[in-house]
């Protein structure tokens, strides 16, 4: 890959102002979109482009907003969903704090194509200065006429106010942050109705992840040719990696779908911190690691489908071997026990139940029968969960147990403690 | 907490501000969490007062404001220190030895987790992933985040913050945010 | 139609039925804990998952419309682990408190387990616990954190339902709790229905902790004696002694609902003093006397009376049943020959003008519509005028919140006091008893009501709806009754709903009653002929069922005068009352539930009301006492039973003719059916009823102003009998906005003055009240010497101090 897009201003001083933001091109895109295209081109174009969510599921954008009912007389609303919270992503945070125009720009196209008047962009409370900068993005814009009545000139009109989160990250699930915005506890509700139909306030609603809606901004500015012709066929475009944990290079790695993992940690990760790795994870702690022999699988949608893990955030977390696997494991269960939302049995009572279980083991008061009992439970949270988070965190979980399950026996059988962690909080 | 602190006095202050925020929404009850913000904001901490008082603001059933109020991590319902320290505990910090510091920090004040320290100073807690992984491991004191921590950092930090008439950091200072320590410059697409 | 296969089998269903209505509908048992038929679908507690052919994962039956086609599996292997998976997961953290828990027996975890579950537990590790002890949410609910299991059915049921939302959930994840505001229900309206539909032992009643085991229990299903919603309930003894009150799943209109004072209130049955034996005064002293000297004296009296062509006069309490009412109207024409016969105490409008009864009686047979409530809540447009049905009626409050949110119809409300259907209404007004009319007249005419802004915005809003509703549903409080004009409002009733039908609506119209059977006893002919009696005169015999004039009507009511003046006042009743200390003659009754009857609803229908025990030994059935007085001067009237007595008035009284027949070998009924409309008679002639402007001003008022009624937890003075609810609210106290002076932290008495009477009372202070409006309950009111309200003003002007209580 050539020329960063992404990140290409994201290190220059002045990255946030509006004007330099117009200088190097910002907006234009946008004007373009409200005098040359209708909203159903828009939502063409973007479908053309292959566009695939940036937040976890990689959903079409394109096609998601086509779902949205035309001329139904209701309000429509979009929200972009700034509630990064997956472990291991930090890639909206850099984009809203150093590119916050960018992340604007695409949400008016966006609310254009699905003929919305009224967006929120719900950021988490932790991001201080994302929520500093955003407000002043969002101010400048209005100033500059890219927001309120008429923008540009056009008959288009927007309004978007930021909805501060307030340290959850089951509102990261688009139903359960919908429900955030309107005065709720963050649950997920039932799906059908989908948003597109039945949303925000009963509303046609499409959540949006951040780094989705810059690519928007970027296939507006620069063309779909540029989009598609970067990567593979179904997951065209840069993402950003985010790489974390036990390598030596830790960042934000803008790159094409479909290289390696071995590439990813290796050529840009730097390698291991401490001897091999271990196991990457590949896309945020939902996703179930990848061994080292399993290292070759390419990073894109389906070929980390078929290898039984996903894309996810692209969250990258590599482990080494001083990492305790059942350390590890123990971590993922109790990090989806605190922010299990309580709604459904299986979550909340299984993967409490899941903790309880690994922390004994951790303790070296682990029994035998642990490790079945660990499988029956994560098959019943895999299987009957009500949102995506309970099924993450059991596949998480079963793939620590699928493929370190000596290590787990060792502490079982030999009731050892694991030599890094004596002093866990 | 000023003289005025009751639901009354909370009213009187907070009804105007409420009434703008809660214009952004076409409901009321859609104001309870940024109402509760900035009712942490001013006082400094919430309590069952505040939530009457918000409910009333804004015309909405009690329950609804206690639910978001304990249902949120962010939203302080006890007292808690000037300087609320939230070590994120989450995977990519543990790895980079977030349990470490962790486990210093409660040496160096004495405290366990969820305690504040007797001064009144600090309050410590561990965290879930707070979204800086590539400088971990990484802690919120209030507001703003601290990064690329080691033992001596902490130590540094906690030595200027006990100083007398530190003004309260806030998220909106840059300097120690996205600028990791020398050494380890915020990798952006490095070729391989 | 949809056809699909469930287990092999095909079945057919109409568009839109989900998975689990499919199946319960084809025999097919499907287990579930959060789904309730009444409350909106969460699909949280994954029992019901099924298994649906092609696709990967199970899906929820109670969420999940059947498609064309569609092939479900409802106990494949993979279904039968999903739910042993669910059950062991469930009974992770629920405690093994079966022994000690109300719930055991009829509870749905339990029952659950042990039709689907694996049978043994794998768990070892400690049991999350809450809390140790129990806690008391308010006086009658108790609740256990550690037993829930967080369906979320109270929570529902709480908010979209009874509309209180009193209940919430603190904290996420594994540290979630049921609770209210600061651990407390200490406002909310006591209903219960959040015990009804808990699932497991969480949520219990405070009066029947410990008491019984549900094995135990005798069980009658009986029709609730408060107010004229209904409700069917079921009422348990043990060892004839009350355990408590429940409402089934699908029985009645009311179904698994009820209110306070239906759940908790029957216990009034055992306070109060209750008269255990004939009473005759000798000597001005009331001296306890055999049944035959008590109606020897009767029949000496009536044969003097009637001999010297007398005047005999009947009042019957409308908590009396059809049976002893069709039998009371009986006696009093046939043997009395009198058809002076009045049903109730309290709505004096109702006898100061001579057409009033030919005018009920029109409306009763012509605009009444005796169809169900839950049919006639579908209209597009329900209007409420003159209730405080959230206090009245609170069951019909549900109904309607409930209906509302399904079907988001159009609710105009009107009524003196606030109500908690205020937040759901289209259009809303507090309007002052007796200006119903004048109200009424406004929605269908032109007659200008600019000169009040809410009187005028709600009449232009309200005008805007039934312009657009194909239906519209009138529910009319009786407060109008009390008042002058109570003619009027039914005249007005009538043209209303005459005006509405030529305009090619569907129009239903229904009262909605503060009594249980004010309906049926109008429709057994308890209705008097003011043609033909000079209300002022004193009757020579006044014969009083139940009733308590002395006591209950207002000030200077002819009834009252009649029960003060007689010089022969004969008090049929069960509990001692201040008429019956008056009285010549009293002579024992069964109280509520220790007889057999029927009662006939707001909806017209009749429902039956059963015996829980025999009454004492000395104590006869009214009806007993009224055949025997019959046949001794000279009439045999034959039935007796009351089974009997309800086929007679099959045959008898217009409209109930199509009433069901009770099996003799079967199962008993509860509900006997509507009563349908009978012929078209020719009505009297009503004169073009005058347009009339409104004579009193809405609210603002310039004087303070008391009205009375019903409150949340007292139906008239029996609920004062009651030990559960004498714990809830209080008796006595004076509701008003006093204004921002006023703080809730002191505690302030009020006293209000009229004429020469005066009563104090507790402040209540309720800041949503209209200014200068009071509020006392009725209770409270029914002191016989010192009555505030009379019948020459309702509502009336009051003379009100307010000062620090203890100052």
């Amino acid at each position: 890959m050539s020329e960063l897009v992404l990140l290409k201003h994201i290190t220059h001083p002045d990255s946030t102002d509006i004007e330099y933001y117009e200088k190097n091109g910002g907006y234009q895109g946008l004007k373009q979109v409200l005098s040359d295209y209708s909203p159903d081109q828009v939502i063409e174009t973007i479908k053309t482009s292959s566009l695939r969510g940036r937040g976890g599921a990689g959903f079409p954008t394109g096609l998601k907003w086509s779902f949205v009912p035309k001329g139904d007389g209701k309000i429509h609303y979009l929200c972009c969903n700034a509630d990064e919270g997956e472990p291991g992503t930090f890639k909206d945070r850099l984009l809203m704090e150093r590119d916050p125009h960018r992340v604007i720009e695409g949400m008016i196209i966006a609310a254009y194509a699905i003929q919305s008047q009224v967006a929120y962009i719900y950021i988490r409370g932790e991001y201080g200065l994302s929520i500093e900068q955003i407000s002043q993005a969002i101010k400048a814009a209005y100033a500059r006429g890219y927001l309120g009545k008429n923008i540009s000139g056009s008959s288009f009109c927007l309004d978007i106010y930021i909805h501060k989160g307030a340290g959850a990250y089951i509102c990261g699930e688009e139903t359960a942050l919908l429900e955030s915005i309107e005065g709720k506890r963050g649950q997920p509700k039932l799906k059908p109705p989908f948003p597109a139909v039945s949303g925000l306030y009963g509303c046609p609603t499409v959540v949006n992840n951040v780094e989705t809606l810059a690519c928007v901004a970027h296939i507006f500015a620069r063309g779909v040719d540029w989009f598609t012709a970067i990567g593979p066929e179904d997951a065209p475009g840069p993402r950003l990696f985010g790489l974390s944990g036990r390598l030596q290079n830790p960042g934000i790695y803008e790159l094409p779908m479909g290289l390696s993992l071995r590439e990813l940690v290796f050529g840009y990760g730097g390698g291991p911190l401490t001897g091999q790795f271990k196991a990457v994870i590949p896309g945020g702690l939902s996703a179930p690691m990848v061994p080292l022999a399993g290292l070759d699988v390419k990073m894109n949608f389906a070929d980390l489908a078929a290898a039984d893990s996903m894309m996810g955030s692209a969250a990258v977390i590599a482990l080494d071997e001083t990492t305790s696997i059942p350390t590890v494991g123990r971590r993922i269960a109790e990090f989806f026990s605190h922010e299990s939302c309580g709604k459904c049995a299986p979550c909340r009572e299984g993967l409490h139940w899941a903790s309880k279980i690994l922390n004994r083991i951790e303790s070296g008061q682990g029994r035998p029968g642990d490790l079945e009992q660990l499988q029956v439970i994560c098959g019943g949270v895999f299987n009957n969960s009500f949102c995506a988070l309970g099924v993450g965190a059991s596949w998480a979980l079963r793939a620590t147990l699928k493929h370190f399950s000596h290590e787990y026996d060792a502490l079982i059988t030999q009731q050892t403690i694991p030599v890094r962690d004596r002093t866990r909080p | 907490m000023t003289a005025a602190y009751s639901k009354q006095g909370i009213i009187a202050e907070l009804a105007a501000p409420i009434a703008d925020i809660a214009k952004c929404y076409p409901t009321q009850r859609s104001a309870i969490m940024p109402a509760l913000y900035l009712a942490q904001e001013t006082y400094g901490f919430l309590d069952e007062t505040a939530y009457r008082a918000i409910s009333e603001i804004l015309d909405v059933p009690e329950i609804w404001v206690f639910e978001l109020a304990s249902f949120y991590t962010l939203y302080k319902n006890k007292n808690i220190g000037k300087y609320n320290l939230q070590l994120c505990t989450n995977v990519p910090c543990m790895l980079r030895g977030a349990y470490d510091l962790f486990a210093h920090l409660q040496t160096r004040l004495g405290i366990n987790k969820g305690e504040t320290s007797k001064d009144g100073l600090f309050t410590l807690t561990a965290v879930e992933c707070i979204g800086s992984c590539d400088v971990a491991p990484a802690m919120m004191v209030n507001d703003t985040y601290h990064t690329n921590l080691s033992k001596e950092r902490v130590d540094q930090l906690l030595d200027q913050l006990s100083q007398a008439d530190m003004e309260p950091l806030t998220g909106k200072d840059p300097s120690t945010r996205t600028q990791p320590l020398a050494g380890n410059e915020p990798s952006a697409g490095k070729e391989p | 139609m949809i056809k699909f296969k469930i287990n092999g089998q095909e079945v057919e269903v109409e568009e839109g039925t989900t998975i689990l209505n499919a199946a319960r509908a084809s025999a097919v048992e499907i287990p579930t804990f959060c789904y309730q038929d009444r409350l909106s679908t969460l699909a949280s507690c994954r029992m019901c998952l099924v298994e649906v052919e092609g696709r990967p994962r199970l899906e929820p039956a109670c969420a999940t419309v059947v498609s064309e086609d569609m092939a479900v599996l409802t106990h494949s292997e993979k279904v039968v682990a999903s739910r042993e998976d669910m059950l062991e997961i469930l009974l992770a953290n629920h405690p093994l408190d079966c022994p000690v828990c109300d719930k055991s027996g009829e509870c749905e975890l339990q029952d659950t387990v042990f039709e689907y579950g694996k049978g043994d537990s794998r768990l070892v590790d400690p049991k999350r616990v809450f809390r140790v002890d129990d806690i008391a949410l308010n006086n009658v609910i108790t609740f256990n954190a550690n037993r829930c299991i967080q369906c979320q059915r109270c929570v529902r049921v709480c908010e979209e339902v009874v509309g209180d939302v009193a209940l919430g959930t603190m904290e996420r994840g594994l540290d979630a709790e049921i609770t209210g505001v600061g651990n407390s229900l200490k406002d909310c309206s006591h209903c219960g229905n959040c015990i009804e539909v808990c699932p497991v032992g969480a949520l219990m009643s405070t009066p029947y902790r410990y008491k019984a085991r549900p094995w135990d229990l005798e069980k009658f299903e009986t029709t609730c004696g408060m107010c004229g919603t209904g409700c069917s309930m079921t009422i348990e003894t043990r060892e004839g002694k009350l355990a408590r009150v429940k409402s089934q799943y699908e029985t009645g209109i009311n179904g698994e609902l009820l209110c306070a004072k239906g759940r908790f209130g029957f216990d009034f049955i055992d306070g109060g003093e209750r008269i255990t034996q004939p009473m005759l005064r000798k000597n001005d002293v009331l001296t306890a006397v055999t049944w035959s000297e008590a109606l020897d004296f009767i029949i000496n009296k009536t044969l003097n009376v009637l001999g010297s062509k007398g005047h005999i006069k009947g009042l019957i309490s409308p908590r009396q049943t059809n049976e002893t009412a069709f039998i009371f109207q009986k006696l009093m024409r046939e043997v009395f020959q009198s058809s002076d016969i009045h049903a109730s105490c309290r709505f004096s409008g109702l006898n100061l003008q001579p057409e009033t009864t030919d005018i009920l009686k029109a409306l009763l047979s012509q605009t009444y519509s005796r169809q169900p409530l839950g049919d006639i809540l579908q209209s597009d447009c329900i209007l409420l005028l003159g209730t405080n049905i959230c206090d009245e009626n609170p069951v019909s409050s549900y109904l309607i919140r409930q209906h509302k949110r399904d079907n988001h119809n159009h609710l105009l409300l009107a009524s003196s006091r606030p109500c908690g259907l205020d937040d759901i209404a289209t259009a809303k007004l507090r309007l002052l008893p007796g200006n119903e009319a004048a109200l009424l007249s406004a929605l269908v005419s032109k007659l200008d009501v600019s000169e009040d802004q809410q009187q005028s915005d709600f009449v232009s809003a309200s005008k805007t709806v039934l312009e657009k509703a194909n239906s519209v549903t009138l529910l009319i409080g009786t407060e109008f009754m009390r008042g002058q004009q109570a003619k009027d409002c039914f005249l007005w009733i009538i043209e209303t709903v005459e005006r509405l039908q030529q305009q090619g609506k569907q129009v239903f119209m229904q009262f909605l009653f503060d009594r249980p059977n004010q309906l049926g006893l109008w429709h057994m002919g308890c209705l008097p002929d003011l043609q033909s009696y000079d209300q002022e005169s004193i009757p020579d015999i006044f014969y009083v069922v139940a009733a308590d004039p002395i006591a209950n009507c207002a000030a200077g009511d002819q009834l009252e005068q009649a029960a003060l003046n007689s010089p022969c006042l004969i008090v049929q009743t069960a509990f001692m009352t201040a008429s019956a200390q008056q009285a010549m003659v009293i002579l024992p009754t069964p109280s509520y539930g220790e007889e057999d009857g029927t009662y006939t609803n707001n909806e017209a229908r009749v429902q039956k009301v059963s015996a829980i025990r025999s009454p004492a030994e000395n104590i006869l059935p009214s009806t007993v006492i009224f055949t025997q007085l019959a046949s001794a001067l000279g009439l045999d009237i034959i039935p007796n039973t009351a089974a009997q007595i309800l086929g007679q008035i099959k045959q008898e009284i217009d409209g109930y003719q199509a009433l069901k027949e009770d099996f003799i070998f079967g199962p008993k009924l509860n509900d006997y059916g509507l009563t349908t409309s009978p012929p078209a008679v020719t009505a009297p002639a009503i004169t073009e009823p005058e347009v009339k402007a409104p004579s009193v001003n809405y609210f603002a008022l310039e004087n303070y102003t008391l009205i009375t009624g019903d409150s949340l937890f007292r139906s008239g003075k029996l609920t004062a009998q009651s030990q559960n609810l004498s714990g809830l609210g209080h008796d006595a106290y004076v509701e008003m906005n006093p204004g921002a002076d006023y703080d809730e932290q002191l505690e302030y008495e009020v006293t209000i003055t009229r004429g020469n009477n005066s009563i104090t009372a507790p402040l209540k202070i309720n800041r949503v009240f209209p200014d200068k409006l009071l509020f006392i309950p009725e209770g409270q009111l029914s002191s016989p010497a010192n009555k505030i309200i009379t019948t020459a003003e309702y509502p009336c002007v009051v003379g009100v101090k307010i000062k620090v209580r203890g100052a």
